[in-house]
C-alpha cells in the first residue's frame, strides 16, 4: 500500500510493531534489563568475562560512550506511538480506536519516563529536581524536529496525563503481552511514586486487580512457564523478536555459565535461605576451572524457546505495585498498618514459613526498601530506586567469586550528589540537535 | 656491378626467421620474397638500395655495398602493432584514444603469477587503478579503486562489464582468467560518461577471447598445481616457557592469568612447558591449488569460435576445510549469416562451491585462535598425567582452552557452504546496412543462483551452547536468484572524407533491468548423526524471503572526429532514467568532451631520431554513481513479528524524494611518449575528480529515533598524478630485457558534509571520521602519550593536549592519517632469453595507516593475557625511571589509542614467474605448436617497516564490517594473505 496506516488492521500491526521496538535488544529486550543494575550495587563485574558494559559499571561513561542506543530506541517507540496517534482519526470512533490510542499513549509515556529517569533527574531525587533538565517530551512523529529538553516536572506532568488517558480508554481484555488496564495503573503507581505523589500511588495501585504470584508459581515465571503476577511483559519468541535477554548477564557454555556480571556479594547475603528468590534468582555454580560464582539465574533459559536466554521481558509485576503502595503508605501518617499489609502480600509469597515482622516507622520503611531490592533485582530497577531517594551507591568490597573472594570493584562508591547519576547525552545528539543541552558535569 | 645478394631476415622481437618479407630494389620492379626460413636471394648493383617491407614491421632500406650478404633484423612497427583497446561501446587503437584508459591483455596476464580471480592479478598492472586483495580467502575478489575514493556510502566499486553484461564486484571470480582477451579500465570522464549514472567510479571492461577468421584451431591446455601457506609474521609469539614465565610475572601484579600465575611446583611448570606446541600447525595446513583448463580457438570463412572448459580448486589453509571449487565453461561464436549480417554469442557458465570459516572477531575464528591459544594448552582435554579424557562416547574432547571454545569443533562440526551458479553471456546481431553504417542489437545478461547451507550439528559444542546444553541442531538454507539483463541497440556511422577527415558517430539506447529474489528457511531439531536436509528437522523454525527490482533506460551518443590522425576531438552525451532515483530526480544527463594531438604524426617530427611517439590529450566531463540502493528514496514500513507470529510494522527506511546519483566532474590532461624507436615508453597523467551530491546518511537526532536519512549532501575531491615508464634495456634477437614501473600519487579531501555538525560518522566508520578539510575517513582516536616513568601508567593526551590516564573521550582527528595510501605503484621487469622468460612484479604502497587491533590483543598489558601474547610484551615497566617500555601490567581496560595505529607502507614481490618454452625442434617432433613450463610464486617477499602483521589489509573482519568495508581501516583476524608457489604447463597444439 502507498499509505502505511489506513485500516484497523494497519493500526493493530503498528501497535505490534511498537511492542517489537520495545523488545529490541537496545531497550527492554536486553539493555534496559541490565544496565540499570550494572550501574549499582546489585552486580559485580567478572574480570574473566568478556568485559561488556565495563564503562557503565565503572561509571566512566562520557558523551562518546553512553546509553545512546537505548536513547534512540526509546525515542523510536515514541515516534511510532506518535505516528499512530497522528493518524488515529482514520479509525471510526469506538472501543478499538480507544484501545489503540491507549496503548500508544502508554508506550509514549513509559518511554519518556525511562528516558527522563536515566538522563535527567527524578522528582524526588533532590529539591531542584523538578526544575532540572528532563528530556524532550515529544508529541509529533516528525523525525526532523530538533527538540529541546523539558524540565523534569513538565515531563512527569505529560507522562501522568498520557497514562491517565490510557487508563481510561484501554481495553480490559488486553492480555499481559500488551499494555492493559492493570499494567497502566501499575505503571501509574510507579510514576506517582517517583514523582512523590504518595496518595496517587495508592489510588493507582488499588485499581490493579491482579495478585502477587504465589511461592509455588514464582520460579516458573523466569522460564516463562508461568505468568502469575506479571502485569505486562514483552513477548520474546525465537522466531520473531528473538532477543537474548540474558546475554548481558551470562551465556551458558559447556563449561558452565559464563558470566559478565554476577550477584554482588552483599546482595547475595541478603537473600535468606528461606527466600524462594535465593534459588529462583541465583545459580551458584562453577565455570570450568575458573571458579564458583553466584550467577544471575533470571534469564538463563525459557521453557518456550530453545535460544539461550530468550525469555520474555517483564515490564511490570503485581509485586512491584504492592511495594509501590507499601512505600507510599509508609510515608503517609498513620498508614503503617496498611503499608505492612501490602508489604506482607509480597513477603508471604516469598519466604517459607513466613511470619510478619510487624515493623513500623523506619524499620518498616527499611523493610520495604530491602524487599524492593530483593524482589526487583536484575529487572532494571535498582539504579532508579537508589537515585530517586537521593542515596549513594555503595558496593561491597568483595570479589566476583561466590564467597566474595576475587577482585573487588575498582570503584566502590558513587556519592548521591555525583553528576554521573544523570547519564551524559550522546555527543552525536548534541552534534545534530542544536537545541539539545548536555547535562552538567560532562 | 650487378651481383647476387643473399641474406636472412629475422624478427628483432623474437629472433625468429620471417618468411614472406618483400625485398625490392628501390626504384625498380625487381623483387623477391623471403622463404620459410627467412632467406632470400636477389640481384642488385652496388649503390642500389634494397627495401624490406612486411606487414606490421618497419619498412627498412639498406644500401648494397661490398658485401654479398645482407642480413636484417626487422623491427616491429610500433605504430601499426598498437593494441586495440576496448573503450565503451567501441574499440580504438591506442593512437586514436583521447582518454585515460589502462589496458591489460592476455599476453600481459600470462606473465603474472596466476590467481583464480582475475582482479587480484591486476594489482600494479594499471596505473591509477588501486587493487587491494579483500583478504586471503580462496576465490576472494579484490577491491578495485579507480583514481581514488569517489564515494563514502554509495560504494566505490567500479562498473564491471563482461562482454556487455553488467556484473558485480563479487561476480568477478566467476570468470576463468584463461578466457580473458583483455581488460580495459576506463578512468576519466571522456571514457566513462558514456556509461552515464553508472560510470562514476570508473569502468572495468572485460572482453573474452573470440576466434579469428581462417585460423586453424589452436588447442590449448593450461594446468598448474601449487601450494599456499600463510605469510610468516614479522613478529614472534611466546612459546610455552615464555608464556608461563609471563603469566608468573603478571601474578606479581595481582593478575590471575593462565596457568602460570598459580604454578606451585617445578614439576608442574615442566609438565606445562613440555606440552608446548604451535597451534598454527594444528589449525592450519598448506593449501593446495589446482587448475586445469582446455580451450579451442579458431575459425574459417564464415564461422569463428572460442571454446573453453576449466576447473579450479583451492583448498585454502584451514585444516579440514576445502575452501573453493570452480567449474567453468565458455563458448563464443561468430557466424557470418549474410555478407552483411553476423550473428554471435558469448556464453559462459560457472559453478562455484565454497566452504567458509567464520570471519568474525570471536572464538569461532581459527585465525584468531592461532594467536590466542596458549602454546601449553593441548588440542584435546588431558589429565595431568597426559592421558586423554574421553567423553561418554569414548571420544577425545576438544580442549576449550582459555578462550572458552574449541575452534576445531567449529571447523569439523558446523559447516557453512555457499554455491553459486552463474550464466553470463550475450547474443548479438550485427548488420552492415551500408558501407558506412552498421547496426548492432545485443541482449546480454547475468543470471546468478546462489545458495548457502549452514548446518549446526546436533550435540556439537556450539549447539550445546546456543541451546542450553540440549542437543538440537539447526539448519539454514538460504539463497537468491538474481537476473540482470541489458538490451542494447547501437547504430554507428563511420566515414573518411578527403582521406584526412575521419568521422565516427554512434547513437545507442540501452535498457537494463534486474530482478532479485531471496529466501531463507531454518529448521531445528535434528537427529545426532542423521541427515542434515531441512526435511529432517523436527520443527520448521523460521522462513524469510524478499524481492527487489530496478531498471534503467538510457539514450546516448558519441562523436569522434579525427583529422589526419593528428587532431582528435570526441564528444559524448548520455541521458539516464533510473528507478533508483527519487520521484523528483528520475532523469539525469551526462556528457564529456576530449581532445588529443598526436604530435609525432606531424611533419616536423616525422623522422625524428629521438621522439618516436608523442601525444597530448585533455578531457573533461561528468558521470554518476548510482549505487545508492534500490528504494532508498522512498519511505517504507516493513514487517516484523510479535508474540509468536502476529504481524507488526515498523519504519524500514526514511526516504528522500530528491535522492539522486552521486555526480562526478572529472578533468584531466596527459602526455604519452615514446623515445628512441619506442625503446622507452611512458605517460604522465594528471586528474582532478570532484564528486558532488555525495550520498551521506544524515544522522537525525536520537530524540526522534536516531534514524539516518540518505541524501545527496557531501562533496569530495580526488586529485592525482599517474606516471608510467617502460624501457627495453636490451632488445636484440636472443635477449630482451624490459623494466617498467608505474607510480600513482593520490590526494583526497572532503570538501562538504551534511549541514549539521562538521564531523560525520557512518556505520562503516569504526576508528575514523569524516571531516571537512581532511582526507576521507581520517583516523579519529585518542593519542597515546607513552608510559609514565614514575609508575608505569599508560598516558594519553586529552583533546587539549594535556596528559591524562583516560583515553576514552579524548578522540581527535589525526590529520593526514587515513586508511588510504598517498602513493602506490609497481616495478616490474621481464627478461626473455632464447626460450627462457622471467617476470617479476613488485607492488608498493605508502602513506596509509592501519589500526592494528590484533596487536592490541597481543600486547595487552595484562588485559588479554589469558591469551597468548607477543614476545615483546615482556618489555613492560617495572621500575621507576624505565623508559621505552610498555605500560605496567594491570587489569585496566586496554584502551584504544594511536599506540596501535601503524603506517601500512610496504613493498612486496607480488609475482615472480620463470618460464621455459621448449625449442621448436622438439615441439615439431612432438607435433605440437608450443609447450611452456613455468614456476611462479606470489607474495614471496615483503618489506613492511612499520606494520606488525601483514600490511595488505582489505577486510578487517568480514562479519563485523558487512558490505560497507573501508579497506584497510583495521585488521582483525580476517583470512590472512598467503604465499603461493605453483608449477604449470601451457601446451598448444
Amino acid at each position: 500500500a502507498e499509505v502505511a496506516l489506513v485500516t484497523p488492521a494497519d493500526f493493530e500491526n503498528a501497535i505490534n510493531g511498537m511492542y517489537t521496538q520495545m523488545e529490541s535488544a537496545n531497550y527492554y529486550g536486553a539493555n534496559f534489563m541490565s544496565f540499570p543494575d550494572v550501574l549499582t550495587d546489585n552486580l559485580i563485574y567478572n574480570p574473566d568475562g568478556r568485559q561488556t558494559q565495563r564503562v557503565t559499571y565503572e561509571w566512566r561513561y562520557n558523551a562518546n560512550a553512553t546509553q545512546g542506543a537505548f536513547m534512540a530506541q526509546a525515542y523510536r517507540v515514541i515516534q511510532q506511538a506518535n505516528f499512530i496517534l497522528e493518524n488515529i482519526d482514520r479509525l471510526e470512533e469506538g472501543s478499538q480506536k480507544n484501545n489503540i490510542r491507549a496503548q500508544a499513549l502508554a508506550g509514549r509515556a513509559l518511554s519518556h519516563f525511562n528516558l527522563c529517569n536515566l538522563f535527567g533527574k527524578i522528582p524526588t531525587q533532590s529539591a531542584d529536581a523538578g526544575s532540572a533538565l528532563g528530556m524532550p517530551y515529544l508529541t509529533s512523529s516528525d523525525i526532523r524536529q530538533t527538540p529541546a529538553r523539558n524540565t523534569v516536572s513538565e515531563v512527569y506532568d505529560n507522562i501522568i496525563t498520557d497514562l491517565q488517558t490510557a487508563a481510561n480508554q484501554i481495553s480490559s481484555e488486553n492480555g499481559i503481552e500488551r499494555f492493559n488496564r492493570n499494567a497502566v495503573y501499575g505503571l501509574l503507581s510507579r510514576v506517582h511514586l517517583y514523582a512523590g505523589n504518595m496518595p496517587d500511588v495508592v489510588t493507582a495501585a488499588n485499581q490493579v486487580t491482579a495478585s502477587v504470584s504465589t511461592t509455588a508459581n514464582f520460579p516458573s515465571i523466569w522460564d516463562d512457564s508461568s505468568d502469575d503476577g506479571v502485569l505486562f511483559e514483552l513477548k520474546n519468541f525465537d522466531a520473531d523478536t528473538n532477543v537474548s535477554t540474558g546475554v548481558p548477564y551470562s551465556q551458558t557454555l559447556t563449561d558452565g555459565i559464563y558470566s559478565e556480571y554476577v550477584v554482588e556479594f552483599g546482595l547475595n547475603n541478603l537473600y535468606q535461605p528461606s527466600d524462594i528468590r535465593r534459588f529462583a534468582y541465583i545459580d551458584t555454580s562453577p565455570f570450568g576451572s575458573t571458579g564458583i560464582y553466584n550467577h544471575v539465574a533470571k534469564y538463563l533459559s525459557s521453557s518456550v524457546n530453545t535460544g539461550s536466554g530468550v525469555v520474555d521481558s517483564k515490564v511490570i509485576r503485581a509485586a512491584e505495585v504492592q511495594l509501590n503502595k507499601a512505600e507510599a503508605l509508609a510515608s503517609m501518617t498513620g498508614q503503617d498498618g496498611a503499608a505492612l499489609a501490602a508489604l506482607d502480600l509480597v513477603r508471604s509469597n516469598r519466604y517459607a514459613g513466613f511470619v510478619s515482622g510487624g515493623e513500623t516507622g523506619q524499620a518498616l520503611k527499611d523493610a520495604i526498601q530491602l524487599e524492593r531490592r530483593l524482589e526487583l533485582a536484575f529487572e532494571g530497577h535498582r539504579f532508579f530506586d537508589v537515585k530517586r531517594q537521593g542515596l549513594p551507591i555503595n558496593r561491597t568490597n568483595a570479589g566476583e567469586f561466590f564467597d566474595g573472594t576475587g577482585t573487588p570493584p575498582l570503584f566502590l562508591t558513587l556519592t548521591a550528589s555525583d553528576h554521573r547519576f544523570q547519564l551524559p547525552i550522546p555527543k552525536s545528539e548534541i552534534d545534530v540537535n542544536p537545541n539539545m543541552e548536555q547535562n552538567p558535569g560532562y | 656491378q650487378e651481383k647476387t645478394i643473399t641474406g636472412t631476415v629475422t624478427s628483432a622481437a623474437d629472433g625468429l626467421p620471417l618468411p614472406g618479407v618483400n625485398v625490392i630494389v628501390k626504384g625498380t620492379t625487381r623483387g623477391v620474397q623471403t622463404d620459410f626460413d627467412g632467406n632470400y636471394s636477389i640481384q642488385a648493383n652496388v649503390g642500389e638500395t634494397l627495401v624490406f617491407s612486411f606487414v606490421s614491421m618497419k619498412t627498412t632500406e639498406l644500401k648494397v655495398g661490398a658485401s654479398n650478404t645482407i642480413n636484417l633484423s626487422m623491427e616491429e612497427d610500433v605504430a601499426v602493432l598498437q593494441e586495440v583497446v576496448v573503450v565503451g561501446f567501441n574499440t580504438k587503437s591506442r593512437d586514436q584514444l583521447t582518454s585515460a584508459v589502462s589496458n591489460v591483455t592476455s599476453e600481459d596476464l600470462e606473465r603474472i603469477a596466476p590467481s583464480v580471480s582475475i582482479d587480484n592479478m591486476l594489482q600494479g598492472q594499471a596505473s591509477g587503478v588501486q587493487v587491494t586483495a579483500q583478504n586471503g580467502k580462496p576465490g576472494q575478489t579484490a577491491f578495485i579503486r579507480v583514481r581514488g575514493i569517489g564515494s563514502i556510502n554509495a560504494g566505490n566499486q567500479p562498473l564491471y562489464i563482461v562482454d556487455g553484461a553488467q556484473i558485480n564486484e563479487e561476480d568477478v571470480n566467476a570468470i576463468n582468467p584463461n578466457e580473458i582477451e583483455s581488460i580495459s579500465v576506463l578512468k576519466d570522464a571522456a571514457s566513462t560518461s558514456i556509461y552515464g549514472a553508472r560510470g562514476g567510479n570508473g569502468v572495468v571492461l572485460i572482453t573474452t577471447k573470440r576466434g579469428g577468421k581462417d585460423k586453424d584451431a589452436v588447442f590449448r591446455i593450461n594446468s598448474r598445481i601449487g601450494f599456499n601457506r600463510r605469510l610468516k609474521d614479522n613478529f614472534e609469539m611466546m612459546n610455552a616457557a615464555q608464556k608461563l614465565q609471563y603469566e608468573r610475572e603478571l601474578g606479581a601484579y595481582g593478575l590471575n592469568v593462565g596457568e602460570g600465575s598459580s604454578i606451585s611446583s617445578d614439576a608442574e611448570y615442566n609438565r606445562l612447558v613440555a606440552l608446548g606446541h604451535n597451534w598454527e600447525d594444528d589449525l592450519l595446513q598448506d593449501g593446495v591449488v589446482q587448475s586445469i583448463s582446455f580451450s579451442a580457438q579458431g575459425g574459417e570463412d564464415k564461422t569463428r569460435y572460442f571454446f573453453s572448459l576449466g576447473y579450479d580448486e583451492d583448498t585454502g589453509i584451514i585444516e579440514t576445510l576445502d575452501a573453493y571449487n570452480r567449474l567453468s565453461g565458455r563458448l563464443n561464436v561468430d557466424y557470418d549469416a549474410k555478407e552483411w549480417a553476423t550473428i554471435g554469442t558469448s556464453l559462459s557458465f560457472s559453478s562455484i562451491e565454497t566452504t567458509d570459516p567464520r570471519d568474525r572477531n570471536n572464538v569461532q575464528n581459527p585465525f584468531r585462535a592461532i594467536y590466542d591459544y596458549n602454546p601449553y594448552e593441548t588440542v584435546y582435554v588431558q589429565d595431568d598425567a597426559g592421558n586423554l579424557i574421553l567423553d561418554a562416547n569414548g571420544q577425545p574432547q576438544f580442549n576449550a582452552t582459555s578462550a572458552g571454545y574449541p575452534v576445531l569443533a567449529e571447523l569439523t562440526q558446523n559447516i557453512s557452504s555457499r554455491f553459486y551458479n552463474r550464466v553470463i553471456g550475450n547474443l548479438f546481431l550485427d548488420l552492415r546496412l551500408h558501407d558506412n553504417l552498421t547496426f548492432r542489437t545485443q541482449g546480454s545478461g547475468v543470471y546468478e543462483q546462489y545458495r548457502r547451507e549452514n548446518y549446526l550439528q546436533p550435540g556439537s559444542v556450539l549447539d550445546l551452547i546456543v541451546n542450553g546444553g540440549v542437543p538440537t541442531g539447526s539448519k539454514t538454507d538460504n539463497g537468491s536468484f538474481d537476473f540482470t539483463y541489458t538490451w542494447l541497440n547501437k547504430l554507428t556511422y563511420n566515414n573518411t572524407f578527403n582521406e584526412v577527415h575521419n568521422l565516427e558517430v554512434t547513437a545507442l539506447t540501452e535498457y537494463i533491468a534486474n530482478n532479485f529474489r531471496s529466501y531463507s528457511a531454518n529448521g531445528q531439531g535434528f537427529t545426532v548423526g542423521g541427515p542434515s536436509v531441512l526435511d529432517a528437522a523436527a520443527t520448521p523454525f523460521a522462513v524469510a524471503g524478499a524481492r527487489s527490482e530496478y531498471s534503467i533506460f538510457s539514450v546516448a551518443g558519441n562523436v569522434d572526429y579525427n583529422y589526419d590522425d593528428r587532431y582528435i576531438v570526441t564528444g559524448t552525451i548520455r541521458r539516464d532514467g533510473s528507478s533508483r532515483f527519487g520521484k523528483n530526480t528520475k532523469y539525469g544527463t551526462f556528457f564529456s568532451g576530449s581532445v588529443a594531438w598526436n604530435i609525432s604524426n606531424e611533419e616536423f617530427l616525422a623522422n625524428n631520431d629521438i621522439i618516436s611517439n608523442l601525444k597530448l590529450r585533455a578531457s573533461a566531463g561528468t558521470s554518476g554513481n548510482d549505487q545508492i540502493g534500490r528504494y532508498a528514496s522512498i519511505t517504507t514500513y516493513g514487517p516484523v513479528a510479535y508474540n509468536n507470529g502476529l504481524n507488526g510494522i515498523v519504519p524500514f527506511n526514511i526516504g528522500d524524494p530528491n535522492l539522486s546519483w552521486e555526480e562526478n566532474f572529472n578533468y584531466g590532461v596527459g602526455v604519452e611518449f615514446g623515445l628512441f624507436k619506442n625503446r622507452v615508453r611512458g605517460l604522465i597523467d594528471y586528474y582532478n575528480r570532484t564528486t558532488s551530491e555525495l550520498l551521506l546518511n544524515e544522522q537525525l537526532p536520537f530524540t526522534t529515533g536516531g534514524y539516518a536519512v540518505t541524501g545527496n549532501l557531501g562533496e569530495m575531491v580526488n586529485k592525482g598524478w599517474e606516471f608510467e615508464l617502460s624501457a627495453d634495456i636490451i632488445r636484440n634477437q636472443d635477449f630482451r630485457w624490459t623494466v617498467s614501473g608505474n607510480l600513482n600519487l593520490y590526494d583526497n579531501e572532503v570538501t562538504k558534509l551534511t549541514n549539521t555538525g562538521e564531523d560525520l560518522f557512518t556505520t562503516s566508520n569504526y576508528y575514523t571520521i569524516l571531516r571537512v578539510g581532511e582526507e576521507v575517513n581520517t583516523f579519529y582516536i585518542p593519542r597515546y602519550a607513552g608510559v609514565n616513568p614514575a609508575n608505569g601508567d599508560a598516558l594519553y593526551y586529552d583533546t587539549d593536549g594535556n596528559i591524562t590516564n583516560e583515553a576514552a573521550g579524548n578522540e581527535v582527528a589525526l590529520s593526514g592519517k587515513s586508511p588510504f595510501a598517498e602513493l602506490d605503484g609497481s616495478i616490474s621487469t621481464t627478461l626473455d632469453y632464447k626460450g627462457w622468460d622471467l617476470s617479476a612484479n613488485f607492488y608498493f604502497k605508502q602513506g596509509n595507516y592501519i589500526y592494528n587491533l590484533m596487536e592490541m590483543n597481543m600486547l595487552s598489558d595484562g588485559d588479554n593475557a589469558n591469551s597468548n601474547q607477543r614476545v615483546d610484551a615482556f618489555n613492560y615497566w617495572t621500575t621507576p625511571g624505565d623508559t621505552n617500555v610498555l605500560p605496567r601490567p594491570n587489569n585496566d581496560t586496554n584502551q584504544t589509542s594511536d599506540r596501535f595505529l601503524q603506517k601500512g607502507d610496504y613493498i612486496r614481490l607480488r609475482s615472480l614467474q620463470l618460464g621455459y618454452n621448449l625449442p621448436s625442434k622438439f615441439t615439431e617432433k612432438m607435433s605440437i605448436d608450443a609447450l611452456r613450463i613455468y614456476v611462479s610464486g606470489t607474495n614471496l617477499w615483503t618489506y613492511a617497516p612499520h606494520y606488525k602483521g601483514d600490511p595488505e589489509v582489505g577486510i578487517g573482519s568480514g562479519e563485523t564490517q558487512g558490505t560497507n568495508v573501508i579497506p584497510g581501516e583495521f585488521s582483525l583476524y580476517s583470512y590472512p594473505t598467503t604465499r603461493n608457489l605453483s608449477l604449470g604447463i601451457d601446451l598448444k597444439f
